[in-house]
């Protein structure tokens, strides 16, 4: 074993006074896997950058939080029959949830106003297709919003249907870029909200984008029932006793599947989703661009490979009286072999960490220049790159240190 | 300094070796019978095409043979694979080339160290039996430097210390003095000549007779087949 570790050691010592004798010559060779290793760890990188802004969001709600949808949060494709006929959501499910899960310690519901509100203005200022929402008072608890001024609606506007209105961080800006919207009153889609209170703005969203909780116009629920009595669709949202997050997750489901009559040996025409199934179902796209770019990342290796195997091909042709010599000194086809492979192995992972290098320094100076776009170079990005670049050199260093191995001894004394 | 005990280092018994060139059979060697006893002093002669170099790779092992037999102390070599073939070449061997043959990049001291890095020797004892070897050629002050920093007969001192390093029961010599001038070449032979005294089994492979004059018997092959045998009075001084 120590005999073997020697060896080892002796021929990356002789693979790296190769590499260092032909410097050039080996970058060059290099050079596909250098592109390849660079590329996959800025993409891996910015996304992931931007999946650990997802999940701050997503987290800023509440880790306790469990939000109930009609349909999937991510839908890759067409919705299927079953989910386009699904019934809708209805504020007593929220009630039901409330009353009748023991692990549950909140559950509220709220409404969308519909999208086709034309804007909101104030004055000379205006917001196009505001994004208006009924909610009762306790969603400022659930959704863990914070004050900026002023204060949330209260239950007996709600109740009263009083035509208030909390801005998020946003509008408000947007509304009253000088301040001072408290007690103003705000026409959207032309009816009047007086203004009760205002929102702390959110963390940002992916590359530097709003969050879009500080776009939000939060008024009271019944108030928005009033304008817009068609309204059914509701979503739910139930926050868990703290660390009873799985039970309340059955018992939620539980609850809607007698609430909505589905049957025992039907599945559940609703969706669950907590901050973790969220991020998981986000992680899916994060994934699936992943895999795209390894694909691509893959060209890069395939090509850098071959590179790499020609020149071995050349290096050996060129010191076909060195193997010679070696062999006759009592060098074994693995002594050569082993030999050859590590050279390979150690040119690709040098070129791969040279790419990881590369790759952290533009990234720290795109950070420099852009410090919305959040990059964080994820721990297998790094493992990739040496261990990827590291098998390129095994598997197309194999033939050419197949050959070498495979000389024979006089032939190769004999080579000029 | 070698301490092996007496007795046959080579036997062969028709010994031969064909090669097929397109169509037709090159007989290179017709059927060799040698034995070599410990501490002889050996010269091969013959002229180019005779065969000469073709048994010196057979009985370097770095051949095998189309028919016949060698042993190798003792040893039966025909049969053997790559991987014993090797551990021979590495253990009982020591090649000394006519072209040195050293790497180039590597000093001295790392040249006469490789075969014992493929013996599996420990880096600390490796380099002391290195330095070592290279003291018996008297250039234990060069074993920094590489092969292009050396004179001509100092690169086959350091092939010689190479071949030496592993104690190997034969010294395979091929032309060792066919790239150096006659000054150097009387240098070289002149050590050979100590390292026999100091008792190695050597075997020179030449085509020059004042080299082959060095050694107490001469075997010239011609055709592929032993043309004469004979002791030799040496010519060197005791």
């Amino acid at each position: 074993m120590r005999a073997r570790l020697v060896m080892l050691w002796e021929n990356v010592k002789l693979a790296w006074d190769t590499l260092v004798t032909h410097r050039f010559r080996s970058f060059l060779t290099v050079l596909g896997i250098f592109i390849g290793v660079l590329l996959v760890v800025a993409v891996a990188s910015v996304l992931n950058g931007f999946r650990q802004t997802v999940v701050d969001q997503v987290e800023q709600f509440g880790t306790n939080n469990v939000y109930v949808f009609r349909m999937p949060f991510v839908n890759l494709g067409p919705l299927s029959r079953e989910m386009r006929l699904r019934k809708p959501l209805r504020l007593e499910d929220a009630w039901a949830i409330r009353d009748r899960c023991p692990s549950v310690e909140l559950a509220t519901a709220g409404i969308a106003a519909p999208g086709f509100l034309k804007r909101a203005t104030y004055r000379g200022e205006e917001v196009d297709s505001p994004r208006l929402r009924g909610v009762f008072p306790d969603n400022a608890d659930v959704a863990n919003r914070v004050l900026a001024s002023g204060r949330f609606f209260t239950e007996q506007e709600n109740l009263h249907r009083a035509p208030v209105v909390v801005l998020g961080a946003a509008v408000a800006d947007a509304l009253f870029p000088t301040g001072g919207a408290l007690g103003k009153d705000v026409l959207i889609a032309g009816r009047k909200y007086t203004v009760v209170g205002t929102l702390e703005p959110r963390k940002e969203g992916p590359f530097g984008r709003q969050n879009e909780e500080d776009t939000l116009f939060l008024a009271p629920y019944y108030t928005v029932r009033r304008f817009y009595p068609g309204l059914d669709d509701h979503f739910l949202v139930a926050r868990a006793v703290s660390g009873k997050l799985a039970q309340a997750m059955d018992e939620i489901a539980e609850v809607l599947r007698r609430q909505r009559q589905v049957r025992w040996n039907e599945d559940n025409n609703f969706e669950l989703g907590t901050a973790d199934t969220l991020i998981a179902a986000f992680d899916d796209i994060v994934f699936a661009a992943l895999a795209v770019m390894f694909l691509l990342s893959t060209v890069g290796f395939l090509v850098g490979g071959v590179g790499v195997m020609n020149i071995m091909l050349v290096s050996v042709k060129e010191r076909t009286r060195e193997i010679g010599v070696r062999k006759a000194l009592g060098a074994r086809r693995r002594d050569i072999m082993g030999q050859f492979l590590i050279e390979a192995v150690v040119l690709c992972t040098i070129g791969g960490g040279l790419g990881l290098l590369c790759a952290e320094a533009l990234l720290l100076g795109v950070g420099q220049l852009l410090p919305d776009l959040a990059s964080q170079t994820p721990w297998w990005a790094r493992g990739f790159a040496f261990l990827g670049s590291a098998s390129v050199g095994l598997f197309f260093g194999l033939w050419p240190a197949w050959k070498a191995a495979s000389l024979d001894p006089v032939e190769a004394l004999r080579y000029e | 300094m070698n301490t092996r005990t007496d007795g046959e280092v080579i036997r062969t018994r028709g010994l031969t070796r064909s090669f097929a060139m397109g169509s037709t059979t090159v007989h290179a060697l017709r059927g060799i019978d040698l034995v070599i006893q410990r501490g002889e002093y050996v010269a091969i002669m013959g002229p180019s095409g005779s065969g000469k170099s073709t048994l010196m790779n057979l009985i370097g092992c770095l051949d095998t043979p189309t028919a016949g037999e060698y042993w190798l102390e003792g040893q039966a070599t025909a049969q053997l694979g790559e991987r014993e073939l090797a551990r021979i070449r590495n253990r009982e061997i020591g090649f000394v080339f006519q072209t040195f043959n050293l790497l180039p990049r590597a000093s001295a001291l790392r040249n006469v160290e490789l075969p014992l890095i493929y013996a599996q020797v420990s880096p600390a004892e490796r380099r002391a039996r290195a330095i070592e070897a290279l003291r018996q050629v008297d250039l234990a002050d060069r074993m920094d430097h590489r092969p292009n920093e050396l004179s001509g007969g100092q690169r086959q001192r350091v092939s010689i210390a190479r071949a030496l390093v592993t104690n190997p029961a034969l010294l395979l010599a091929d032309e060792p003095t066919g790239n150096l001038d006659s000054k150097t070449s009387q240098e070289i032979m002149a050590l050979f000549d100590v390292l026999h005294r100091a008792g190695h089994t050597i075997l020179v492979v030449t085509h020059e007779r004042d080299i082959a004059d060095h050694a107490g018997r001469i075997v010239t092959i011609r055709d592929g087949m032993v043309a004469s045998d004979e002791p030799h009075a040496r010519t060197a001084a005791p």
